[in-house]
């Protein structure tokens, strides 16, 4: 079945950079609400509804916290609801901090879904397109970290018969050092292979398993033009020193629709190919 | 066509007064499958090496060597990394990035390839080799073997004329071996790539090499096909280590063509079916070192069991060796009774609690600069040990400089500091050649004659016939068979020594190359 993750890198990297960006920058609780309804439906889909229900426990005191620390360091606001220490604590500081907490709450959940999307290999593909060197050191470390980690493992197991006569500090440190020239050793071989197989030759090529498709090209498209129509109208909310709603306008509601249907594109797409999943099964 | 012309190369390392290679003259054809055979330090590893000008180590160098008519040095970079492959012993460090098909794709990528080039070449060789299904993974995760392919599935990407290799099966188990060695075959019987191949496990590959260089101290002892080199080569080191139909044949000095596989053997000491047979021993011993019954283990509460109702007794002062292929959880054994983890069900009792433990990678008991401060840091008394186990002049090296012999005598001494009375080793013979197989043996049965009690897990066969007290095949996590080392192998039809093979229905009870030569002396004589 087709999912989303199945993207081109590129567009998938430029679908999250919209929204991650669109929901730090823009303190409109209205996008807000759209951006996170759509992560939290996709996060759904991909990692279990289950999951994410669980998930909302932390994140719901996340935002908590937020709401309720601004009005305590920002005193800024005409109505003020009570003093604590001769301190104001306004409406409209505790407004603002709802919509910071909802707006990091929001780029979480798309973080969240971003990680799980976007794996090694499309990192990999990602660096090796800003430049061939940076992609393969990115897979180099991506190799030599779990192996670093087996023979910090293995040594120190190894090192137990001598246990005795050490402090536990001490052994930790031997054992470290030894983890370190083992892969200084190691690294003599993987350079003369790297040698081998004419490392540091001109013209370096890049394999990757992507291919930009048309339908990439389409999704790539459709998603930058929502998205430019979600900034050029969008109208801001002005929280001090009185809350004052945006305007509407023609403009401003078709940014507002234009965003709502950027948010729901990860969980749209996902509902549409299982359906078609389940027809083309069903006509088997 | 010949691919290399070796005219009387010397070589010399800096800061050595002797020499590494004197005066080696040599021609490989192309298509050849050349096996380069020799002990430790004859100068196999540093022949290969001069044989790919990225490699070549620095140091004094007199003679000539051509690649294709030309002076290999004159050989333009590209070129040379493209033409000539190198794979090495160690099968994880050449391994250079993080998923299966960027490994593959590395040599091509380095070429400087089109992109859809590449991606046919990648899918080619990775069908080729069978890593459809690994195709994705991360290569940390694969097996000792696995790497060994995928090492030469990546040098094979980039269609080189010839590949050299350097011991490629020292590190893996024999099954692993057995499979390297033949997609090794395969390539030079289907594509002609000339291959150029050191090894000193010689039973399964003597059979495949259309000649064979033996080499000693640095030059040419001898050059011929496997037959030739069987008959002529005087008695020598190098000749021990030869197949054992080979090393029986000239035992018998039998007119016959010489053999090289079991097959060929069998017909050799076929007319001296006789009703000889070596008596089995059985030793009486009632101290129990230590047991475990019942014992259940996983490594994390949802993974599968490694270790399912393991049950063993191993007495005092005796070498029992676990056998058993690659993930029967033989190592996972050896970190049980060492304390590292602990069962979750059943009872381990050890007599004892001055346990050492000799990991796979002995380099990993050494955590200092010189041997002498890690001795130092056990025990102050190791003067006395290392005069025993030859290692006086070895003190102000580094551990990791030293031979793989070295080192596992080194290992072998630092654990006895700890004055041990149960000795785990986990395949101890890994990467060591047949005389030092023979030496480590010696030392480990003297150890257990002096009342330490040694349990071995190996897939060496071989060792484990030829110095075990007794035997115990672990499989799918327990001992499904156990016993006196000899009847152990004598009862295994299958999972059993080469010698054991080739005697069968002939000889009884001859499960190592020395019963072999003792059925075939006394019915000689009779």
């Amino acid at each position: 079945m087709n999912t989303f993750r199945n993207l081109h890198p590129l567009t998938l990297l430029c679908y999250f950079a919209f929204m991650i960006v669109f929901s730090v920058f823009n303190f409109n609780p209205i996008y807000l609400a759209l951006s996170l309804f759509g992560a939290v439906m996709y996060a759904a889909v991909i990692q279990g509804a289950g999951v994410v229900l669980r998930s909302f426990v932390g994140y719901f005191a996340m935002f908590l916290l937020i709401a309720v620390t601004n009005p305590l360091f920002s005193h800024n606001g005409a109505t003020a609801l009570f003093f604590i220490n001769d301190n104001r604590v306004t409406l409209e500081a505790l407004v603002y901090g709802a919509v910071l907490g909802l707006a990091i709450v929001a780029a979480l959940y798309w973080f969240r879904s971003f990680n799980e999307v976007f794996d090694s290999e499309k990192y990999r593909f990602i660096f090796g397109r800003i430049s061939p060197g940076l992609g393969l050191v990115f897979s180099m470390i991506l190799r030599f970290v779990p192996e670093l980690v087996r023979s910090f493992r293995d040594i120190k197991s190894a090192q137990r018969a001598f246990g005795s006569n050490q402090g536990r500090v001490k052994r930790y440190l031997g054992s470290f050092s030894a983890v370190i020239t083992q892969s200084l050793e190691n690294g003599v071989i993987t350079s003369d292979s790297m040698n081998a197989r004419g490392f540091g030759l001109k013209h370096r090529g890049l394999y990757s398993r992507f291919r930009f498709t048309l339908y990439d090209g389409v999704y790539l498209g459709v998603a930058a033009v929502l998205f430019s129509i979600a900034c050029i109208g969008a109208r801001g909310f002005e929280y001090y020193p009185y809350i004052k709603p945006m305007e509407f306008s023609a403009m401003s509601i078709l940014s507002v629709c234009a965003f709502g249907a950027l948010s729901l594109i990860p969980f749209i797409f996902e509902v549409k190919e299982g359906i078609k999943w389940r027809i083309s099964v069903s006509r088997i | 066509m010949e691919d290399f012309r070796i005219e009387n190369l010397s070589f010399k390392y800096p800061k050595s007064d002797e020499y590494a290679l004197s005066d080696i003259k040599l021609c490989v054809k192309s298509g050849e499958f050349l096996l380069v055979i020799g002990e430790s330090g004859s100068g196999k590893t540093t022949l290969l090496r001069m044989l790919k000008n990225e490699l070549r180590p620095h140091g004094e160098m007199s003679g000539e060597i051509l690649f294709r008519g030309n002076n290999i040095a004159s050989l333009d970079e590209r070129e040379s990394a493209k033409r000539i492959g190198f794979i090495m012993q160690d099968p994880d460090s050449q391994i250079v990035s993080d998923r299966v098909y960027s490994e593959i794709s590395f040599g091509l990528e380095n070429l400087g390839l089109e992109k859809e080039v590449i991606r046919a070449r990648v899918a080619e060789f990775a069908s080729y080799f069978g890593l459809n299904a690994e195709f994705e993974r991360s290569t940390v995760t694969l097996s000792g073997g696995q790497k060994q392919l995928l090492n030469l599935a990546s040098v094979m990407a980039m269609e080189p004329d010839v590949i050299v290799l350097d011991e490629p099966t020292s590190q893996l188990d024999p099954i692993a071996a057995v499979e390297f060695l033949d997609a090794l075959k395969r390539l030079n019987d289907d594509f002609g790539v000339t291959i150029i191949i050191a090894e000193h496990h010689l039973e399964n590959i003597y059979k495949y090499a259309d000649r064979v260089l033996c080499m000693e101290n640095g030059s040419v002892r001898l050059c011929d096909s496997p037959r030739e080199v069987v008959r002529k080569l005087e008695d020598c080191k190098i000749a021990y280590t030869l197949p054992v139909s080979a090393r029986l044949y000239r035992e018998l000095n039998d007119k016959l063509n010489p053999p090289l596989t079991i097959k060929e053997g069998r017909e050799l000491i076929r007319k001296f079916k006789n009703d000889y047979y070596i008596s089995q021993k059985e030793l009486k011993n009632e101290n129990i070192a230590f047991s475990c019954r019942e014992v259940w283990f996983r490594y994390e509460k949802n993974s599968a069991d490694i270790l399912k109702g393991f049950s063993l007794k191993v007495y005092r002062g005796e070498f029992y060796s676990v056998v058993g292929e690659n993930g029967c959880g033989k190592s996972t054994l050896l970190k049980l009774l060492n304390g590292s983890v602990k069962q979750y069900r059943g009872r381990v009792k050890q007599e004892s609690a001055a346990v050492a433990y000799l990991p796979q990678n002995p380099k990993n008991l050494f955590v200092k600069d010189t041997l002498e401060d890690d001795f130092k840091s056990v025990d102050n008394s190791y003067m006395e040990l290392c005069r025993r186990f030859n290692l006086q002049n070895l003190l102000n090296r580094h551990p990791y400089d030293l031979s793989g012999g070295e080192l596992e005598r080194t290992a072998l001494c630092k654990l006895l500091l700890t004055k041990p009375e149960v000795l785990l080793l986990d395949e101890p013979t890994k990467g060591l050649d047949a005389f030092k197989k023979q030496e480590l043996g010696k030392l480990l049965r003297e150890l257990s004659g002096e009342g330490i009690t040694i349990v071995c897990v190996t897939h060496d066969l071989d060792f484990a016939a030829e110095f075990a007290d007794r035997c115990g095949l672990l499989f799918d996590g327990e001992i499904t068979s156990e016993n006196f080392t000899n009847a152990f192998f004598t009862n295994n039809s299958f999972y059993t020594t080469s010698s054991a093979k080739l005697s069968k229905g002939v000889f009884r009870n001859a499960v190592t190359y020395g019963d072999l030569l003792e059925c075939v002396k006394a019915v000689d004589r009779r």
